[in-house]
């Protein structure tokens, strides 16, 4: 049993590498269901009709990418579906090429007849975190002089119509942290009752349980679970939902772990008692 | 002059911010809106101070050839080769640097990243144990979260003789509720407390109470 | 170059997971490959996203509206002085500003969004199961949080069975975290076995 607690940690990292590889190139199918808090994220998407502003910010970097990249692209291509309009921004300065990664890979390529300024735009990243966002919502222009590609704001034909925070229907962020969500919902809900929505990275999901039962936030979607439960509504499954038997089995392995490693710890203690 | 003036500065600033938020008037709003402008400008600079700091570390690293210095000037390669590039021929797609983000940065922080999934199996075998009735609770928990959170959970629930088939719901409606009412409340009851703390924090600052931003830069 | 591109991202990869091997040469130089184009990238962002068209462009198309902008642009170049022994105390002004504005809005966000807002959520009516043991989770968690009286008898008691609760949400915690980085890894491994090796499906 000794032995067993000092089992020498590669063979653990070993395992670990070989399920989750060989289950993505196994890729059993299992069926997603959906859970209230994600359907009260996409309800809220689809409830607003065509032409309706709304704000997407991309709240992450590289690191967050498998949990929040899925999730970003079914809720673009959902809003692009709707025919939404789409401001887009982010508060992570090492995340913000992956805004124009996205418009690649979901607008240009699966819808390229909308145009840019009409019927999205990237007004790229600041620094100011809250301050950013408390001064959107009086006029975006101070905040955002020109666009990502330094095209003036205010001569964008989408960006005419949003002038401030209080023209969006919702705020929808993919948030790996702080700045993310809970600033959304702490300074453009609490304080000008802007729809917060979005997805956050399974580590911080259960802290907006919180938010969720008290209507300050409207749906959630945690991790590459939540990102796959999106795919599924809008019937496009992709890279979350082919992830999810590699989860199902990453999560088993570790629950064998902590089950040999309690049955060693038990049996020494039990040793050492006697 | 060196302590004064910057606590009158924070105080008066800070002030002002809450009096907009309770005085809706044109003038109040309009002149909070530019103070925040100029607090965007002046965090952008404040940002790039790092930077500073670690050009000097490995610099002097390099300059007294200290062990593993020659990392210290790939560090250094890496760093102004990026911002020369970024800085003179622009940063979107179709530039060097968004290639270089998109193949050397994005790849090496996502692996970088991924090490904690080795590293929470390893944790999990050797320090997750059931000591008491408190480790016992996180334990059970967890695992349900774990085996409840996953397709292959409830497969697995849905095919387990008599139960799966009499309560076909229950394992997700046992994570749901563990999520919404302990869990939820559990969450509430620190987010007040840890906002009481921000509050009386912020508050300790304004008034001048709390300066231990003021040690940037000599001490007081 | 695509494929270059691929190539060189995935070597890098294999860099760092060398480590989970032993520490070794080939992954001191990806990490310091990391942090040098990491930093690198940083001032260039900030440089083309907030300094160019907050600061720079429009005292440049507009000097005789937007002048002003210099007292910002000044207080941000201060910044700098942080790097002199002397004048390094210049340093307060700005970052006194900063600080200000930061604390004034924090202080009314989280008193409304989390103290109020969280407190009149909790005012519910007692007539089910769940709302009595939601409520009694938020009250007995924050009676644990209570460190002005002793944790003995009746407030003994109370914060025990808020600790209970604090458990049961550090083992959601616990358990969304295993799942958050397990999908770090797959992340990886769709890279690497199917933009890298194409052999996924």
């Amino acid at each position: 049993m000794t032995k067993l607690t000092q089992l020498d940690r590669r063979w653990i990292f070993l395992a670990m590498g070989l399920v989750v590889a060989a289950a993505l190139l196994v890729d059993l199918k299992m069926p997603v269901t959906i859970s209230q808090d994600v359907r009260r994220a996409y309800d809220l998407i689809d409830s607003l009709p065509a032409g309706t502003p709304v704000l997407f910010s991309w709240d992450y970097d590289p690191g967050s990418m498998p949990e929040l990249h899925p999730l970003a692209d079914a809720m673009l291509r959902h809003a692009m579906r709707k025919d939404l309009k789409v401001v887009m921004m982010g508060h992570w300065v090492t995340g913000i090429p992956l805004i124009e990664r996205q418009i690649g890979e979901v607008i240009r390529k699966d819808f390229p007849g909308k145009a840019y300024g009409t019927d999205y735009v990237n007004l790229g990243y600041k620094s100011g975190q809250y301050v950013v966002v408390v001064s959107m919502a009086q006029n975006i222009y101070d905040a955002f002089p020109q666009d990502y590609y330094h095209n003036r704001t205010d001569t964008l034909p989408l960006m005419r119509k949003v002038r401030s925070l209080k023209d969006v229907a919702a705020i929808v962020s993919f948030s790996a942290g702080d700045p993310g969500l809970l600033m959304w919902i702490q300074f453009a809900w609490q304080r000008f009752r802007i729809p917060v929505t979005g997805g956050c990275t399974a580590v911080s999901a259960p802290e907006f349980s919180a938010y969720l039962q008290s209507n300050q936030l409207q749906g959630l979607m945690g991790g590459m679970r939540g990102a796959a439960e999106y795919e599924m509504l809008i019937g496009r499954p992709a890279m979350a939902t082919t992830g999810m038997s590699a989860q199902s089995l990453g999560h088993f392995l570790i629950i064998a772990f902590i089950i040999i490693g309690n049955i060693a710890y038990f049996a020494i203690r039990k040793r050492e008692e006697k | 002059m060196k302590k004064t003036l910057p606590l009158t500065i924070t105080f008066l600033a800070g002030f002002y911010m809450i009096l907009a938020f309770f005085v809706p008037h044109k003038i109040i709003a309009a002149s909070a809106q530019e103070m925040q402008s100029w607090e965007i400008i002046i965090v952008a600079f404040t940002l790039v101070l790092g930077i500073g700091n670690l050009i000097q570390v490995h610099a002097d690293k390099i300059h007294r050839q200290k062990s593993g210095w020659y990392y210290s000037l790939v560090l250094l390669i890496c760093l102004v080769s990026m911002m020369v590039i970024g800085l003179f021929w622009g940063i979107s797609e179709g530039t060097v640097y968004y290639w270089l983000y998109d193949n050397v940065m994005a790849p090496l922080s996502a692996a970088m990243f991924s090490l904690l999934a080795f590293f929470i199996a390893s944790a999990a075998y050797r320090a997750f144990r059931a000591r008491n009735k408190e480790a016992t609770l996180l334990l059970v928990a967890a695992t349900i979260i774990m085996i409840g959170r996953i397709p292959l959970g409830n497969v697995i629930w849905h095919h387990l003789p008599w139960l799966g088939a009499k309560f076909p719901n229950a394992l997700e409606g046992l994570t749901q509720w563990i999520m919404d009412i302990p869990n939820a409340a559990g969450q509430r009851g620190i987010k007040i407390g840890a906002a009481l703390g921000a509050v009386s924090m912020a508050l300790r600052m304004l008034l001048g109470i709390e300066r231990s931003y003021l040690t940037t830069g000599g001490g007081n | 170059m695509a494929v270059f591109g691929t190539w060189l991202a995935a070597l890098l990869v294999l860099c760092i997971y060398s480590f989970l091997y032993k520490d070794n040469p080939l992954y001191k130089f990806a990490e310091h490959v990391y942090v040098g184009v990491s930093a690198g990238y940083f001032v260039a962002a900030e440089y083309h996203n907030v300094v160019l068209p907050n600061l720079l462009t429009p005292l440049y198309r507009d000097f005789a509206h937007k002048f002003y902008l210099i007292i910002p642009g000044i207080l941000g170049l201060m910044i700098f002085f942080a790097f002199s022994r002397k004048l390094n105390w210049l340093i307060r002004f700005p970052l006194s500003f900063v600080v200000g504005i930061g604390a004034g809005l924090t202080v009314m966000a989280f008193l409304s969004a989390d103290v109020l807002a969280q407190v009149q959520a909790t005012a519910m009516p007692l007539n089910s199961l769940n709302n009595v043991l939601f409520v009694g989770g938020v009250l007995t968690t924050l009676v644990y949080f209570f460190f002005s009286a002793q944790h003995k008898g009746l407030v003994g008691g109370t914060a025990q069975l808020g600790v209970w609760y604090l458990m049961i949400a550090f083992g959601a915690a616990f358990g969304y975290t295993v799942m958050a980085r397990i999908s770090l890894l797959i992340g990886q491994m769709q890279f690497l076995l199917g933009n890298w090796l194409h052999i996924l499906k």
